[in-house]
Formats: structure tokens, C-alpha cells, sequence
């Protein structure tokens, strides 16, 4: 899920930069709006370290194997905060690890950021009845498997659209076509994982999940 | 079709093995009646119809001629971080006096490997890219017109699992750091 240097052309990866540009600004601004900004930033601090740290658990799915993105939980339990940390973790990953690169920055936030929004919006669809461990298993579930769905077809349709004229089209369609394949198990597991975690924070300290 | 003979070296030994009955490397009793004498000879028989058709099978396969000659090229490898090889990747070489047009394109085998020769009358720095569904790294070959230049050999390494953990629990430390600085704050 994270595109490396040297894989996409330079609009391309210009244009990540701006959109990237725009999410941050705008979840900066939502983060602004609140009475006390500050509040979530040491939620935001450790689950970036689990957002850091999950792209090396890699999950063998025969013939290749998948790792962690947890972009759904992170916008399920941090909200507009889910972006800055997504960008700080996304650049840790490039710089320690070799996961993505700094050129394709800008376009792997938006292909996990994005997701990571949408995820936050399903996961408010919890709030609109008293709150229940059913209900809230129910929507981090659906935002922890929505947003890997999302972030596949995001990933997909920028390598589709930029494969370079002398390589085989057949073959990296197939090999990418492979990769969403072994993506479906990683909707289920991040599901189970949102679901579990909202859970536990629900019974455990029901005031981490407020007011995202 | 040099390992002909090795072959046939090899099922011979293996009926030198089949005349000692008793499955020992020492020396054997002599044999006692006709019937271990008519086992032998079929064994016998077995073996060489065996060497017969190996050989057969080995210098007429398919009627395809392949031979080899020892020219000095370079093996590409790679894999994915968790070990497994990049097999089926796409190849891309790019010559040093034209980095935007493909030198040579091919495809990685099984075991993520691909070998070629560069064109030696070329030096300078050769790159070649991996790549399979957006993963992929390029690895930069400095190349002379002796060969190689070892002493400037690049390779795109990964790092072992201690190193990993270092590095990640230096970073996630400083998270923990940052989550601590600002909760304080938020008491005071």
C-alpha cells in the first residue's frame, strides 16, 4: 500500500504533494474549530507509534503477503487528527524502513488519509444513538474495513493509470490484481481490529472515544 | 551433455551397491542358491535398461541443443523485505549514456532473480529497476570497461530484524515522549 520512489511520474507525485496540501490544511482548520486543540494531541502521539510500527506485521496471504495499515482505526479514534499523524508516521515509514518514499509522500497519505477521513464519518454513525458495544463493534468494523476497500481501489487506480509504456501492461495488471486479491483477508482483519479496539476503549474509558 | 557420463557414473555405482545383498559395506557371504542368482540378474537387467534409457533421455530431449559460455554478466536478486523473492517482477535496464530510454526489459524468475550481460563498451553507471504492482526499488551498477567496479558496488540491503527494532522503538520512544510532554502540559 505504500509506493516507493521511483514508481510514478513526477506530475504525479507533484500532484499527490498538492492534494496532501489540501487534506492536511483542511483537518488542521476542523482541528482548530475545537475549544481546546491540544486535547487529543497524546492520543494522536501513540497511535501514530501503532500506525509506525503496524507497517512491519505482515500478514502471509499465499502467494504474497500484506501488512498492516490501520488507517481505518486511526480515523475511527482520532478524527481530522488522523491526517497530521498519518503524514508524520507515513514519513517515519519512508525514512526508516524503505516503506514508501519521500517523493510519493503526498499521494500514499491520500491513498490511506482519505480513507482514514471517511472511516472517522462512519464511525460517527455510532452517535446517533446512545451508546451501545453492539453498535459501536458494528460501525469500527465497517470504518476499519471501508477504509482498506478504499484505500486498495485508491492504490489500484493510480498504478493502473501510470503504468509506463515499455513494461507489459498484462503482467502488472495481473500482479495488481493479485495484490487486491490478497487485500480482502486485511478487510476483515483491520475490521476486526477497529471493532475490537472501539470495543474495548468503550468498556474500558468510554471518554477516549468522545468528542471524535 | 558434459553430464552424460556423470549420470551414467552414477547408475553404475548404484548396481555395484544392488550386488551386495546384504546392504552392508562389508564384504558378503557367497551367495547360496539359484534363486538370489535370478533376482541379481533382474536387477541387473533393470539397471542397465535404466542407464540405457537415461542416457537416451539426456542426448535426445525434445531434439533441443543448449550449451553455455562463460562470459561475465550480472545477476540481479530481489525480494521482498519478509524474504520472499520478487518472482515474476519486471526487469527495466537503463545504459548509462541514455537513462530515459530501456536498455533491455525482462522478467524476473522464480527465485527473483535476472541475469544479463551489459554492454561493456558502455562504462558508467547502469541502473536497473524491479518493480511488481507498485513495489519496486533501483539498484545503480557502476560498470567499466574491465568488468565491475567492485569497490563502488551498490546494493539495496535491508536491514536485520535487531536494527529494525532498535530504529522502531527509537521513534515510537520518541512518540511516547511527545504524548507525555503534552499531557503534562494539559495537568498543568
Amino acid at each position: 500500500m505504500h509506493i516507493p520512489d521511483g514508481i510514478l511520474p513526477l506530475p504525479v507525485t507533484l500532484g499527490g504533494y498538492a492534494a496532501t496540501v489540501g487534506l492536511a490544511w483542511f483537518s488542521i482548520y476542523m482541528i482548530k474549530r475545537r475549544q481546546d486543540p491540544r486535547e487529543n494531541i497524546p492520543k494522536a502521539s501513540l497511535l501514530t507509534a501503532v500506525f509506525f510500527t503496524a507497517s512491519l506485521i505482515h500478514i502471509p496471504v499465499p502467494p504474497v503477503s500484506v501488512h498492516l495499515v490501520l488507517g481505518g482505526l486511526m480515523g475511527a479514534l482520532l478524527g481530522f487528527y488522523a491526517i497530521p499523524a498519518i503524514i508524520i508516521g507515513l514519513f517515519f515509514q519512508a525514512v526508516m524502513f524503505g516503506h514508501g518514499g519521500l517523493t510519493t509522500l503526498g499521494i500514499n497519505t491520500i491513498i490511506i488519509g482519505t480513507p482514514a477521513l471517511l472511516a472517522h464519518y462512519i464511525f460517527r454513525f455510532r452517535n446517533t444513538a446512545p451508546a451501545d458495544p453492539k453498535r459501536t463493534g458494528f460501525f469500527g468494523f465497517l470504518a476499519g474495513s471501508t477504509a482498506i476497500a478504499l484505500s486498495v481501489t485508491i492504490f489500484s487506480v493510480v498504478l493502473f493509470t501510470n503504468i509506463p509504456a515499455h513494461m507489459d501492461p498484462e503482467t502488472e495488471m495481473t500482479a495488481i490484481l493479485l495484490l487486491i486479491a490478497a487485500h480482502v483477508p486485511l478487510m476483515i482483519i483491520e475490521g476486526i481490529i477497529t471493532c475490537m479496539t472501539a470495543v474495548f476503549l468503550l468498556r474500558v474509558s468510554p471518554g477516549i472515544l468522545d468528542g471524535v | 551433455m558434459s553430464d552424460t557420463p556423470v549420470k551414467g557414473i552414477a547408475l553404475l555405482s548404484g548396481i555395484k551397491q544392488l550386488k551386495n545383498p546384504c546392504g552392508r559395506t562389508v564384504p558378503c557371504r557367497p551367495l547360496e542358491n539359484e534363486n538370489h542368482l535370478s533376482m541379481y540378474r533382474i536387477f541387473f537387467s533393470l539397471a542397465l535398461a535404466a542407464i540405457i534409457l537415461g542416457g537416451a533421455v539426456d542426448i535426445h530431449a525434445h531434439g533441443v541443443a543448449a550449451g553455455y559460455s562463460n562470459v561475465p554478466g550480472i545477476e540481479i536478486s530481489a525480494g521482498y523485505d519478509t524474504g520472499q523473492p520478487m518472482s515474476g517482477g519486471q526487469v527495466v535496464v537503463y545504459a548509462p549514456d541514455n537513462p530515459a530510454e530501456p536498455w533491455m526489459t525482462g522478467l524476473l524468475d522464480e527465485e527473483g532473480r535476472f541475469g544479463f550481460v551489459p554492454d561493456y563498451s558502455l562504462p558508467g553507471t547502469w541502473s536497473v529497476q524491479v518493480r511488481q504492482a507498485g513495489h519496486g526499488a533501483m539498484i545503480h551498477i557502476p560498470v567499466q570497461e574491465q568488468g565491475i567496479d567492485d569497490s563502488r558496488t551498490d546494493s539495496a540491503s535491508a536491514f536485520t530484524g535487531l536494527q529494525l527494532a532498535v530504529m522502531a522503538g527509537c521513534v515510537v520512544w520518541g512518540f511516547i515522549g511527545t504524548a507525555m510532554f503534552f499531557t503534562r502540559r494539559l495537568k498543568n
